[in-house]
């Protein structure tokens, strides 16, 4: 449980490519494997938090995320069930937010899934999905740049073949 | 914390060259080059653009996959063969789950069924059976979509299947008929007469039911195996029927939602390029599709769900433009009879919600909603500018302030110039025929004239306020008098769908007079010893106030106006006439009298009048004869008392229902005039006897009457002094 004190504190944070961030420990804090360093590391103000899998302009853009989402009530524990009903909604902001290059994109999902901000995550992963969405197979092969390894007889074979690949 | 697994996506990846040689890029590529030689220009590419996610770790692919929807899923799985193994792996279960409820509320996936078969169910295209990609609908049941040709070749009739099928088990305990119920199947609605008269066939896949039959068999030795694999297939049957009905309905509901949101997308689209047209000068009639002949393409480029960006306005544009301008040189006098008809609605309209402030204008200025609009004045109103002009308040006014002037000019030009010339005609008429009669009144031509319409325009002319001056109306029963014709052209409710009324030229010709009206008219004046130049003012004071004598004798009777007495007796006399003719034709020996001949100096008085205190107006008054007095003077605002009381007719004695003589009072029908089929019905035996005494002068019994002037007398009426309120 936070409390006033922590939410006063800041927190250092170095990137992989040595950049110091301070941040307000609520926003540092949105990042859940931020959060269990800082449990960890105590009410040690001083001591900056490594960073390694993430560069300086990507942490630069998820502190941003994590700056307007700061106030965010936290995730309930059920939604990280896989059951939960899942939407292709992204808010306003977050759509503007998450306007980058491909680049930055799979940085940003990536950075997200390594300090574990569930929702950031969220937000990168229907980006992309959305991208997907309503494309024809030769569509996405374009979008992923990749050949077409069937044949055309294999092509139509698979189109009736829908049962899972170790029953068949 | 613990390093994580970075198993990443594999897939070829291609460079543009290689994309080329792939048989199904070609075509694609091929189409974008078509594209560019029509000069349309290519968007912007999408080559590369999520190349990234291969080299994503699979979590992260999974964690993407997860927010797809089924088919994108389907689609995925089909573009290479590494993500197809990826895909296609049990381990995606969960993404394939998580798909469902990113699309919304999918029932859950049946027990027949992998989610990737599932979602191919859902939203696979193309038979299930050949490559065709135009299908029926898909079948839930039979788990399958077919085209036509696959329809008929693998989709067979139950029942046919189970004949074709009889003798193929080779187990002697089991029942081919019991094994019907082990296949999953489907009603299908047969659309044609069959041979058997069947509407509805219960049908399945012929390789189910036969692969069932081929089981069967390999297990008939083996007991266990056969009840095991034969409960199975009971519970995957009965699995899949229970799930048919929430897939059908989730389908029905998307195809729904879906036709929702193409209509929606097509009116945004409609509305969106009526605004641009609107906006370069264009009309309401320039969008107007219904003259269009077969073969114009606008509802084509108009009616698509696709939304209308600067690029798609820029090609669709000159093509509308074109068929406006075609529509225009092809459809102008379609256009402009349409215009003038929504006109002459808006017209309507006005007019009816107007006819409260018409109905204070005085009852003598007539009006009716067709007779006003075929006014000059009101169709220059109307017509002005090629009808372009929509009929607003301030030209309504203007219509209307030459409401009152109009109409009484109309009325005294046509109407009433029409109704004169029926009248002298029917005059003429009756005057040659009253000649011949005892009574022989004169007719005097002189008041038949027309008076001058433009002198004494309120000024009605005599001949129309004559007591012999009525006429017949359509398929109406009785006649009326020219004040009535007025009254009911002018105030009476109209049904709605006559918006107003029609005009005067259109059913003028249903108002007719004759030569027997004016006759019979003038002979019951003469009878009612009320002169010859009776007015038709004093008649209608008179109210229901007159009996046929005749009729009163023989039954029971009601008090009549005037109208309706002339009618009677009209009616009495063609009735007469036509029986005597049937008499003659079928040759029979019935003495038959004309009890209504008023001509006749045998039968005594015909008809009686209670004259009332309340009629303050002498019969020769033809004082009211102004359009604008009619609605006081001639007293058709009055509502009549029907007076009711019977007069008392002493020449047949006391009441006679006690003495019945030998007279069939069961039948009450006349057995004489039943002889010629007509049933001539009395309720008491003092009204038959009367009958047969007028009517074929003889007693009960049909023996003649010795002498027949000795026994009618004259009708003794008490003529009794009332009000017309009592």
């Amino acid at each position: 449980m936070s409390t006033t004190e922590d939410k006063t504190r800041k927190v250092k944070l170095v990137t992989s490519d040595n950049e110091e961030f301070e941040v307000d420990w609520e926003v540092a804090t949105r990042s859940v494997l931020i959060k269990h360093m800082l449990e960890d590391i105590g009410e040690s103000e001083e001591q900056a938090i490594p960073l390694p899998n993430v560069t300086a302009n990507v942490l630069k853009k998820v502190l941003e995320w994590c700056e307007h989402h700061r106030k965010d009530p936290e995730p309930a524990p059920e939604s990280s069930d896989d059951n939960r009903k899942r939407t292709l909604e992204i808010g306003d902001w977050d759509a503007k937010f998450i306007q980058v290059d491909q680049e930055m994109l799979f940085e940003i999902i990536l950075a997200a899934n390594y300090l574990d901000i569930k929702a950031l995550l969220d937000v990168g992963c229907k980006t992309v999905a959305n991208m997907i969405k309503g494309k024809q197979p030769e569509e996405i092969r374009k979008m992923f740049n990749i050949v077409n390894d069937f044949t055309p007889e294999e092509e139509a074979q698979i189109k009736k073949e829908n049962e899972w690949a170790e029953d068949r | 914390m613990a390093p994580r697994t970075r198993k990443r996506v594999k897939v070829h990846e291609t460079s543009n060259q290689d994309a080329s040689t792939s048989q199904a890029t070609e075509g694609f590529s091929e189409s974008k080059t078509k594209k560019n030689a029509t000069g349309v220009r290519r968007r912007g590419t999408i080559r590369g653009k999520l190349s990234k996610l291969l080299e994503m770790p699979m979590e992260i692919f999974t964690e993407v996959a997860c927010y797809m929807t089924p088919e994108d899923l389907l689609n995925l799985a089909r573009t290479s063969a590494g993500l197809r193994e990826i895909l296609m792996s049990k381990s995606s279960k969960r993404v394939w789950q998580a798909a469902r409820t990113v699309q919304g509320t999918i029932p859950p996936c049946p027990s027949d069924l992998s989610e990737p078969q599932y979602a191919d169910l859902l939203f696979g295209k193309g038979c299930s059976f050949c490559h065709e990609p135009r299908t029926r609908r898909v079948d839930v049941t039979l788990r399958s979509r077919a085209c036509k040709k696959c329809s008929s070749e693998f989709i067979g009739d139950l029942d046919d299947l189970y004949w074709q099928n009889q003798n193929s088990l080779s187990i002697a305990n089991i029942d081919l008929s019991k094994l019907r119920s082990l296949v999953p199947t489907a009603l299908y609605k047969y659309t044609k007469q069959t041979r058997y008269q069947r509407t509805y066939f219960k049908i399945c896949i012929a390789s189910h039911f036969q692969d069932l039959i081929k089981k069967v068999n390999e297990l008939s030795t083996e007991a266990a195996d056969l009840e095991a694999y034969l409960e199975d297939r009971k519970k995957t049957a009965k699995a899949i029927y229970d799930s048919v009905e929430p897939i059908e309905r989730w389908l029905t509901n998307v195809s729904n939602l879906k036709e929702r949101e193409n209509e929606e997308l097509k009116k945004e689209r409609k509305a969106s390029i009526i605004a641009r047209l609107r906006a370069l000068g264009y009309e309401d009639e320039d969008f107007e599709t219904r003259y269009d002949p077969k073969g114009w393409k606008w509802k084509h480029l108009v009616e698509q769900t696709r939304a209308v960006s600067e690029r798609v306005w820029e090609n669709i544009r000159p093509e509308l433009e074109e068929i406006i301008k075609l529509r225009r040189a092809h459809a102008s006098a379609q256009f402009l009879e349409l215009r003038r008809s929504k006109r002459q609605n808006e017209f309507e309209e006005k007019f009816v919600d107007s006819r409260p402030q018409i109905f204070s204008l005085p009852f003598g200025k007539i009006f009716a909603r067709g007779d006003f609009q075929e006014q000059p004045f009101i169709d220059e109103i109307l017509h002005e500018n090629d009808s372009k002009l929509p009929l607003d308040k301030e030209r309504w006014l203007r219509c209307l302030d030459f409401l009152p002037e109009t109409m009484v000019k109309h009325a005294k030009e046509n109407i009433e110039s029409y109704v004169v010339r029926v009248m002298n005609e029917a005059n003429a008429k009756a005057t040659e025929e009253l000649k011949a009669t005892r009574y022989a009144p004169m007719i005097d031509n002189n008041e038949l004239q027309l008076d001058d319409p433009v002198e004494n325009v309120d000024c009605i002319p005599t001949s129309l306020l004559s007591a012999t001056s009525l006429f017949k109306y359509d398929r109406r029963v009785g006649l009326e008098d020219y004040t009535a014709l007025l009254h009911r052209r002018s105030s009476s409710s109209l049904p709605s769908w006559a918006r107003g009324g029609s005009a005067w030229s259109s059913v003028k010709f249903t108002c007719t007079s004759s030569g027997p009206i004016v006759f019979t008219a003038s002979l019951l004046l003469k009878h009612l010893q009320l002169p010859e130049r009776t007015s038709m003012a004093f008649m209608l004071g008179c109210g229901a106030d007159f009996r046929c004598l005749t009729c009163l004798r023989a039954s029971e009777s009601q008090s009549m106006t005037w109208g309706q007495l002339v009618d009677h007796f009209v009616y009495a006399n063609d009735k007469f006439h036509t029986s005597l003719k049937t008499i003659k034709y079928m040759k029979l020996q019935i003495p038959y009298l004309n009890d209504h001949d008023l001509d006749s100096e045998v039968h005594g008085n015909l008809v009686a009048r209670i004259p009332r205190t309340t009629v303050d107006i002498q019969p020769t008054d033809f004082t009211a004869n102004r359009y604008s007095q009619l609605s006081s003077a001639l007293g058709v605002e009055v509502v009549y008392t029907k007076v009711l009381e019977f007069v008392k007719d002493t020449s047949d004695g006391d009441p006679e229902e006690l003495d019945p003589g030998n007279f069939n009072v069961d039948t009450k029908y006349c057995p004489m005039c039943k002889q010629f089929n007509s049933y001539h019905y009395e309720s008491n035996l003092r009204g038959m006897r009367k009958h047969m005494r007028t009517r074929h002068g003889t007693d009960l019994e049909g023996n003649p009457l010795s002498d027949q002037t000795d026994v009618v007398q004259p009708v003794k009426v008490e003529e009794t002094e009332q009000c017309s309120d009592a």
